[in-house]
């Protein structure tokens, strides 16, 4: 009798709970999950976002639907959001954030990714990339004969970042970017040219976020070199100067694929100001040259060539960086770590430290291999 | 009272049950307490935590090993007299009911953060404490093979943090002693809350298989739990920013979302959930020892009304009240301090009672 | 040959048989009205000339024996005698009985009983004949190189199976008789110098203590002696297979042999004994182990996938990879319904499919098949009832719990499976993880008499993991199982084959 009283009570307790349960329950196809999410600022510096929802249904052509919409912030514009889907949207599936440029032309506009990470729900592994022009243009493409935009960019990103042409910087890295002050923010960069997405390369943001310039593919392979992200397998080309040139081509051009490269990256402090002894070595092989040359014989006197054009554009680059006060490189964590004293005098702007440093780059290539052809 | 044949534990279980104890919930914010305290050095605190948590251990065998009845409590009232005695079991059961609190409120704010954020916490509660009954109700040996079982279940669990190494950015962690070797110090207060649960000794050692190993036991649960905080520190310090750890509330958790898989986008859902069953090692244990501490006060002969007991009370109280994060945190330090008294200072105070007494005893016989 | 010796004790006076051997057959006719089974043959025994009748019932005595070894020699003259000497028969196995209640046990059992005037004892003679099925291979547990001779409804043919594995004087019995109508033998067989004697006498008094009209099986029999009957899990392992009952004694498990049931029960076994199977022993051990981690698999799927399925739909859809997203999104969008009854409707289809298939003959059984194929496969997806996805779902969990070769462990998998997806469409993966938790600590709790069910995993016994989670070379598994808490624990002291040389 007691027992069955204590059942009883077991029971209607357990349906107590499980009536209150199901506040979280949210089914797959009830869900709106934007899998881009854009964000602008309009000519009179308005706050734009726009997403791209895919639309589950077999008998709608269109896979996607866009909404979009002027917000003061993300979260604030939910119910505007929601209001333009059948379901309700969640952040839980973004693929890619797309920032505008002119967004990016603003300081701090990074604060208003907050949500991305104070709502636990939200991804954080979305690739983050900057549009050369509006966004708009971008969300609102569709090209017929490709897959969702979203998934596109975020195809394009991830494997042009094995071959070290772009970053596939992800909402996370840009905070961690963001919160080291030894290093400034780099993201992946696309266009629209031609009614087609063209990936740029990368765009470099300084401290605070704002864009600072553009780096083409060749150079975000340098850069990532220099960072010792560049995976084996990465493409360049230079011409060689002195190579005679037959007809409308560029003749003089050499192609070659580095192989593993070994980057050593010495720090030290002298006369107020901090040096970097950058030594890359890597083997290479040969992918082309458009001119006759004999490997066997040549081969030194090609590498020295080829490492000479290298060191040139290395330290092009790192000029270039150095006046528009960018640290992408990540020297300051080396600094940090080895000239602690003096980095923590600084470390505040560290740019600008940056700025006034000795960069010394030594480049070495080994031709490894030239191919099946002599 | 107390019948430990059938019921005793092995060398093994005992050791988990310790870890456990250690680990659970405590891991979560570690390596952001350390990086408030000390940046990056504060992994550095780490082994000196380690040494004081074998200092304090070995005191608290030396406690057992000079108790001449069989379980602590017997000792007690034998030496001190039966009110001590009974007010000892009293405020160990205050402290394993607070760290099982701390342990259950904590796991089910992590839930609700990460999971489901808009459900009831009593909701959660009860369903944690289902569980967590069955086990209790069982035992040290069930306790055992429970802590045993979890522990063979999730050690793949360290081996998915190694995917983050591809991001690992090493200099990170140097300059070492980078501010001096007084942040070092100092950061060495926040490895208490996290090693606490050595006191759990003064009740699980009468049901040890093998005492003589005991000290070794203790060793080597230490170590799993010092080498389990380096790794994850490690992990979190050299994939976040020097001045990032300190923003993730729980950076172990953090940290998987970045985590990618081809098969399975996110693998902090699944993962969490998973965490349950590493955190329950804290409450269920302690849940076990303060119901049976309470039964020592009044003089029950099972732990079993007191669980039961205890059960209801929370699945009721947390329907009324549930502590805020915030709260948490605040439950969190008091522990820490609590822990302290408990865990390092007290054992060192009945050692040397004790040794005292015995000598004034044999004196006083011979 | 009749020893007519020992006549210590009379019997009482109601139970004890007469001198008389009209009386006697009265009372028999009295116990037996209504009985149109049981045959009386009177007649005159040459040998001794005394008046005898014998006792059978029709259908439960071999006939052939009746005639030819019991009725002929006694009615074929031979030397003379006087009455009360010993009778000629040519039967093997004969009791004395003098109480009435022995007798009609025995007659019950198939014996046939000879009365004789003027003696107060009877004759049981062991002509027992009844209905008897063939030794055919085992049903259930089909093996490809193990033996194919599965038990069948005769205790003494079972035990016999057995004793030709074991031919070991070691391999000892104890029968006990359960039932109060149903008088059924019980036999426990084990080593005697390798059974811990604790668990044994555990055994016997379980048995010893049930107090039934009749156990009609050894299912039966194992829900009345089990430690927690209200528990999903089995707690004993049935088989019908004499080869892997002989394998469990030598590992110093007990068996249970219950008459007229086919299958027989072992105790103390563990969670994975019921991953085993006699293949595994047959097999080289690497496909062994593989198989052994591939069954675990099955069970974690088999009770875990619908309602991980149940939980990524409608809980943590971040957890889908983008790809699948969308081909999910598309197959869910149709449904009409929540994930949760989409699954129930077709696992509870699954579940009548599959009990249809068991009771229907064989050929009316493959048109379940092509039905539920067809219905399940094609027709539910395409009128749009039911996601595609699900319909792999819940065949990939049918395919696992086919894999498990045990069909109780598979009947708790079923059970499972369902509770695990009420949590799961409640609470999410936390509901899962909880059930799961409460799993574990039910498993913990749990005992095979008396023994820990979750051996060797909890409490973690490495030496047992060699023959448990994985099936390690033959000649590494020297020693008896620790879960049997055996006397006598090496087995073998064989070593790796040396290597042959030409």
């Amino acid at each position: 009798m007691r027992r069955t009283t204590i059942y009883v009570c077991a029971i209607l307790a357990a349906a107590s709970i499980f009536a209150s349960a199901c506040s979280d329950q949210l089914y797959l196809e009830n869900a709106a999950t934007p899998l881009a999410l854009g964000m602008d600022l309009d000519k009179n510096d308005k706050f734009h976002f726009y997403g791209t929802v895919p639309v589950f249904s077999k008998n709608i052509k269109k896979k996607s639907q866009e909404i979009a919409g002027t917000a003061e912030s993300l979260r604030q514009s939910r119910s505007f959001q929601d209001a333009q889907t059948a379901g309700t949207i969640q952040g839980r599936n973004y693929q890619v954030i797309l920032l505008g440029r002119r967004l990016l032309q603003q300081e701090d506009w990074f604060a208003m990714l907050d949500v991305l990470f104070r709502d636990a729900r939200n991804t954080i592994t979305d690739r983050m990339i900057a549009v050369d022009g509006q966004v708009k243009d971008v969300i609102y493409l569709n090209p017929p004969d490709q897959p969702l935009m979203p998934i596109l960019l975020r195809g394009m990103v991830d494997t042009k970042t094995k071959r070290s042409e772009t970053y596939s910087t992800t909402a996370q890295e840009l905070h961690r970017q963001f919160f080291d002050k030894g290093v400034t923010p780099y993201i992946a960069e696309i266009k629209i040219t031609n009614k087609q997405v063209q990936l740029k390369g990368s765009a470099l943001l300084n401290a605070k976020g704002k864009y600072a310039m553009s780096l083409n593919a060749q150079e975000t392979v340098l850069l990532s070199i220099l960072q010792k992200q560049a995976d084996p397998g990465f493409s360049m080309s230079y011409r060689i100067p002195g190579k005679p040139l037959k007809g409308p081509f560029e003749t003089d051009m050499l192609s070659f694929t580095g192989g593993k490269l070994k980057t050593k990256i010495k720090s030290g402090y002298e006369n107020g100001r901090f040096t970097f002894d950058i030594h890359i070595k890597t083997k290479i092989g040969l992918s082309e040259h458009l001119f006759p040359v004999n490997v066997a014989q040549d081969a030194k006197k090609l590498e020295k060539q080829a490492s000479a054009l290298m060191e040139k554009q290395i330290e092009g680059l790192i000029q270039k960086m150095q006046k528009h006060r960018l640290d992408p490189i990540g020297l300051g964590v080396y600094a940090r770590a080895k000239q602690y004293k003096q980095y923590i005098k600084v470390e505040e702007d560290w740019p600008e430290a940056f700025s006034h440093a000795v960069v010394n780059i030594k480049v070495e290539l080994s031709i490894a291999a030239m191919g099946p052809v002599k | 009272m107390i019948n430990t044949e059938k019921n005793s534990i092995t060398s093994m279980q005992f050791i988990f049950i310790i870890s456990g104890i250690q680990i659970s919930v405590a891991v979560l914010s570690l390596p952001r307490k350390l990086a408030e305290a000390a940046g990056t050095d504060g992994l550095l605190a780490l082994p000196l935590g380690y040494l004081l948590n074998l200092l304090c251990g070995y005191i608290i065998i030396m406690v057992m090993r000079k108790s001449s009845e069989k379980s602590l409590y017997d000792t007690l009232s034998k030496t001190m007299g039966a009110w001590v005695a009974k007010g000892f079991s009293l405020l160990l059961a205050f402290y394993f009911l607070h760290l099982m609190y701390d342990g259950l409120v904590r796991a089910i704010l992590i839930v609700k953060t990460w999971l489901m954020p808009n459900t009831q916490g009593y909701v959660l509660m009860i369903l944690l404490l289902f569980p967590a009954y069955k086990i209790a109700l069982g035992g040290p040996r069930i306790l055992g093979r429970y802590a045993e079982l979890v522990t063979v279940i999730s050690c793949w669990l360290p081996f998915v943090y190694l995917f983050t190494l591809k991001y690992a950015h090493w200099l990170n962690l140097l300059p070492l002693f980078k501010d001096g070797f007084l942040p070092v110090l100092t950061a060495v207060k926040a490895t208490i809350y996290p090693s606490l649960g050595i006191i759990a000794v003064f009740i699980l050692y009468p049901y040890l298989q093998k005492k003589e190993k005991a000290v070794s036991a203790l060793v080597i649960s230490n170590s799993i739990t010092m080498s389990v905080y380096i790794f994850i520190t490690t992990i979190c310090f050299i994939y976040y920013s020097p001045h990032e750890s300190t923003v993730f509330n729980d950076p172990i958790i953090s940290i998987l979302k970045t985590i990618e898989f081809r098969f399975i986008e996110r693998i902090e859902i699944p993962f969490i959930s998973f965490y349950l069953f590493v955190f329950s090692l804290v409450w269920i244990p302690c849940m076990y020892i303060a119901s049976f501490c309470i039964s020592q006060v009044f003089g029950l002969s099972d732990h079993r009304f007191p669980l039961r007991a205890l059960v209801i009370v929370l699945a009721i109280g947390t329907f009324f009240y549930l502590p805020t994060y915030n709260q948490s945190d605040k439950i969190e330090l008091w522990l820490a301090r609590f822990g302290f008294c408990i865990e390092y200072i007290l054992p060192s105070l009945l050692l040397v009672y004790l040794t005292l007494y015995k000598r004034f005893h044999r004196r006083a016989a011979s | 040959m009749i020893h007519a010796e020992n006549e210590m004790d009379k019997p009482e006076q109601e139970d004890g048989i007469l001198f008389n051997l009209d009386e006697n057959l009265k009372i028999v006719r009295n116990l037996f009205s209504e009985s149109p089974d049981l045959f009386i043959r009177t007649f005159t025994i040459k040998q001794t000339q005394e008046q005898a009748a014998l006792l059978f019932i029709d259908g439960l005595s071999d006939q052939q024996a009746i005639n030819n070894d019991v009725l002929r020699p006694l009615q074929v003259h031979t030397e003379d005698g006087k009455p009360g000497d010993e009778l000629m028969m040519t039967v093997g196995h004969i009791i004395e009985e003098s109480r009435w209640s022995q007798i009609e046990i025995s007659l019950l059992h198939g014996s046939s009983v000879l009365l004789v005037d003027g003696r107060d004892k009877a004759y049981a003679l062991g002509t027992g004949g009844w209905p008897q099925r063939a030794i055919e291979d085992p049903q259930m547990e089909a093996s490809l190189k193990g033996a194919h001779q599965g038990f069948v409804e005769t205790s003494g043919q079972n035990i016999a199976m057995i004793r030709r594995y074991i031919p070991n004087r070691e391999l000892k019995m104890r029968r006990l008789i359960v039932g109060r109508r149903g008088q059924t033998n019980v036999t426990l067989l084990y080593l005697a110098d390798v059974m811990n004697p604790e668990l044994l006498r555990s055994m016997e008094e379980r048995i010893q203590k049930i107090d039934v009209d009749v156990i009609l099986n050894t299912g039966e029999l194992s829900e009345l002696i089990e430690d927690n009957p209200y528990s999903l899990f089995p707690q004993f392992v049935l088989t019908e297979r004499p080869d892997s009952a002989a394998s469990q004694i030598l590992q110093g498990r007990c068996v249970v042999v219950v008459d007229r049931s086919p299958s027989v029960l072992v105790a103390p076994v563990s969670f994975y004994s019921f991953f085993q199977s006699i293949d595994d022993y047959s097999t080289r051990w690497s496909i062994a182990t593989f198989l052994r981690l591939l069954r675990l698999f099955a069970f974690i799927t088999a009770a875990f996938l619908p309602a991980f399925f149940i939980a990524v739909t409608s809980f943590h859809i971040e957890i889908i990879p983008l790809k699948l997203l969308l081909t999910l999104g598309e197959s869910r969008g149709q449904v009409p319904f929540p994930p949760f009854v989409e699954a129930i409707l077709m696992e509870i289809t699954l579940e009548m499919l599959r009990e249809a298939g068991v009771r229907l003959p064989a050929p009316v059984g493959q048109t379940v098949g092509i039905v539920g194929g067809i219905v399940l496969g094609q027709a539910v997806v395409q009128a749009g009832l039911i996601s595609n996805v699900m319909v792999i779902v819940v065949a990939f969990t049918a395919i696992s719990s086919f894999i498990l070769p045990n069909y109780d462990m598979v009947a708790a998998v079923r059970l499972i499976r369902f509770i695990l997806m009420i949590l799961a469409s409640l609470f999410g993966f936390v509901g899962i993880i909880i059930g799961l938790m409460t799993m574990i600590a039910h498993l913990l709790t749990l005992k095979s008499l008396g023994m820990p069910y979750g051996n060797p995993l909890a409490p973690v016994r490495f030496s047992d993991w060699k023959d448990t989670i994985v099936r390690a070379p033959l000649w590494l598994l020297n020693k008896r199982p620790t879960s049997t808490l055996a006397k006598q624990d090496t087995t073998q002291s064989n070593d790796k084959p040396e290597e042959g040389k030409p």
